[in-house]
């Protein structure tokens, strides 16, 4: 079963290439992407990797058929990727929403660098996070995961697949340009031990079998060439799958669509905390971001500030929960991303006037130092 | 050992990434330590310049990015004169002795390697930047010989794999002579 797939040990691997075998491993048999910096190295891999396992990787002419080639793969019943940077996700957004709309799983990484448009196609940016939320029109929800090393970018497009198949949604991995370019020791552990989830199937006879069942939360997926029949279509649509101008059952497929993300938040959404146990300030950042975060946090620990790191390993869902115990304590958030205020609405979207909230922007282009952080902690650091 | 940051910069096709990737393995994969490597490229799509900024260490590593280096190893004038100034006090510049003309920094050791005439003898050209791991590691012994030599059986082609073994030998013995001769 695991053959050609990366074996368990310790490897020094950029994290593009470790999202690819991450994919493998997750069961992923179908790329289907368009070249675009700085993501091109799971494209390549990919290509050389997928025939390897009995895969298929295919180059499309653009990013709008990279995700639709994508999301038939799925609907065929194969776990399916594509891997893009900001102007190519732009292009994606619209079969995003198909892919909720239609309930197709689908992994989308999104290697960040900075914009908005072409921007900086070689150097790092964290701008395209509220997009990953609401980039398609219409009401949806997805999953967004935020890799800070290889390590994660391994350990995240695994939970990526295994999130977009039992839940039948479109789940991002929004890595960024150093986290995907940077190399570092990467642990695969035995393969027995990973988690891999797999769609739930039909368990009724064809004759009875509806492809939208609004009885389940989350309705068993059949695919083409079962035997059961399908009709998959972006019109708002009934438990059949056939379109329909119902209100009745547009009120019951869109709140579906969305409270398959919103009843299981707590489920899906993930952080990581560091020395928040007493601190009157509480860091939030994300990516990259966070390992300058955590150097600050340590030094300014080191000078007797009562600094901790709160570190979103999903943006979408934000863990507002985990971050919420902090707030009740009293603590102040600052949050440093590499952006122009997106995660801070989030924080003040749950928070504002309980504590106050602070924000550091910064352009896209580089990472935001050690120093500076410093700088800004000790600036707002309540007294 | 600490934590060590390493720059290596020179011209693409000198082999400075292979050689980022050889130590962070060796340290990774076959010493139980920990590394980071950061890779930056010029805009020009040739005859430009490609930099490693590695770091390795015995503890977990938070950031890997870094501006000042405690050593820079430099294939050409170019790379050198973009980045000499960077060397933190009390580092340590190497530096392609042959196509390299250095400046006196003060408080940073500067250290002439004839990486690419040493390649050359061996009869491999492309083995400089072997040679100049042969030397840094016996300088600064950054992973125990042994990951090393695993990491250069593993990841150098059969056919090419005893001239880099001499390379790295070569290397060394440059660093013995240096030592001996030098203080």
């Amino acid at each position: 079963m695991s053959q050609g797939l990366l074996k368990p040990g310790v490897y020094f691997m950029r994290g593009n290439h470790a999202c690819v075998e991450g994919a493998l491993i997750a069961g992923c048999r179908f790329f289907a992407g368009y070249p675009i910096t700085p993501s091109n190295e799971v494209s390549a891999l990919m290509s050389r990797r997928l025939p390897q396992v009995g895969g298929y990787f295919i180059q499309m002419e653009d990013e709008i058929g990279s995700i639709m080639a994508v999301l038939g793969a799925a609907n065929g019943g194969v776990k399916a990727m594509t891997a893009t940077s900001g102007p190519g996700f732009s292009l994606m957004m619209e079969s995003i929403g198909l892919a909720a709309m239609t309930e197709t799983p689908a992994v989308i990484v999104d290697v960040q660098r900075g914009g908005p448009s072409t921007g900086l196609p070689t150097l790092v940016g964290q701008g395209d996070l509220m997009q990953a939320k609401w980039g398609s029109h219409g009401d949806y929800e997805v999953v967004a995961y935020l890799p800070n090393s290889p390590q994660e970018m391994f350990d995240l497009t695994i939970k990526a697949f295994n999130t977009a198949w039992a839940y039948r949604i479109p789940v991002i991995v929004l890595a960024d340009q150093v986290v995907g370019q940077m190399i570092e020791k990467v642990v695969v552990p035995p393969h027995e031990e990973i988690e891999i989830v797999e769609r739930k199937r039909p368990e009724v006879p064809p004759d009875m079998f509806k492809p939208f069942d609004s009885k389940y939360l989350v309705p068993p997926m059949a695919v083409a060439g079962e035997g059961y029949r399908i009709h998959v279509t972006g019109l708002t649509h009934d438990d059949r799958g056939y379109p329909t101008t119902s209100h009745e059952v547009s009120q019951k497929l869109v709140s579906r669509l969305v409270r398959k993300v919103r009843e299981n938040e707590k489920l899906i959404g993930e952080w990581e905390e560091h020395q928040t146990d007493d601190a009157e300030l509480v860091v939030v950042a994300f990516g990259i971001t966070s390992r300058s975060a955590m150097r600050a946090v340590r030094e300014a620990k080191r000078e007797g500030l009562k600094v901790g790191l709160f570190r979103p390993k999903t943006a979408w869902p934000f863990p507002h929960w985990a971050l919420r115990k902090h707030v009740e304590r009293g603590a102040d958030i600052l949050v440093v991303e590499i952006n122009m205020g997106q995660m801070v609405r989030v924080v003040k979207e749950h928070f504002a006037n309980l504590v106050k909230i602070h924000s550091m922007t910064w352009a896209p282009g580089t990472v935001p130092p050690p120093e500076t952080i410093l700088a800004k902690i000790k600036e707002v650091y309540p007294r | 050992m600490g934590e060590v940051k390493l720059r290596l910069i020179g011209a693409g096709g000198h082999g400075i990434l292979t050689l980022g990737n050889i130590i962070g393995t060796a340290a990774t994969v076959h010493a139980g330590k920990e590394a980071v490597m950061v890779i930056g490229y010029s805009p020009a799509q040739r005859g430009g310049w490609s930099r490693a900024d590695v770091i390795v260490s015995d503890e977990p590593i938070d950031y890997p990015i870094f501006k000042y280096p405690d050593v820079l190893v430099s294939t050409t004038q170019e790379t050198y004169d973009l980045e000499h100034d960077n060397v933190r006090k009390g580092g340590i510049i190497i530096y392609e002795q042959d196509l390299v003309d250095p400046v006196p920094i003060e408080g940073v050791t500067q250290i002439g390697v004839p990486a690419f005439k040493t390649a050359i003898k061996v009869g491999l050209r492309l083995s400089a930047n072997i040679v100049l791991l042969g030397f840094l590691n016996s300088m600064l012994n950054l992973v125990p010989e042994e990951a090393l030599l695993k990491t250069l059986h593993q990841r150098i082609k059969r056919k090419y794999l005893d001239l880099n073994l001499r390379a790295y030998e070569e290397g060394k013995k440059l660093w013995e002579a240096h030592s001996r001769g030098g203080e």
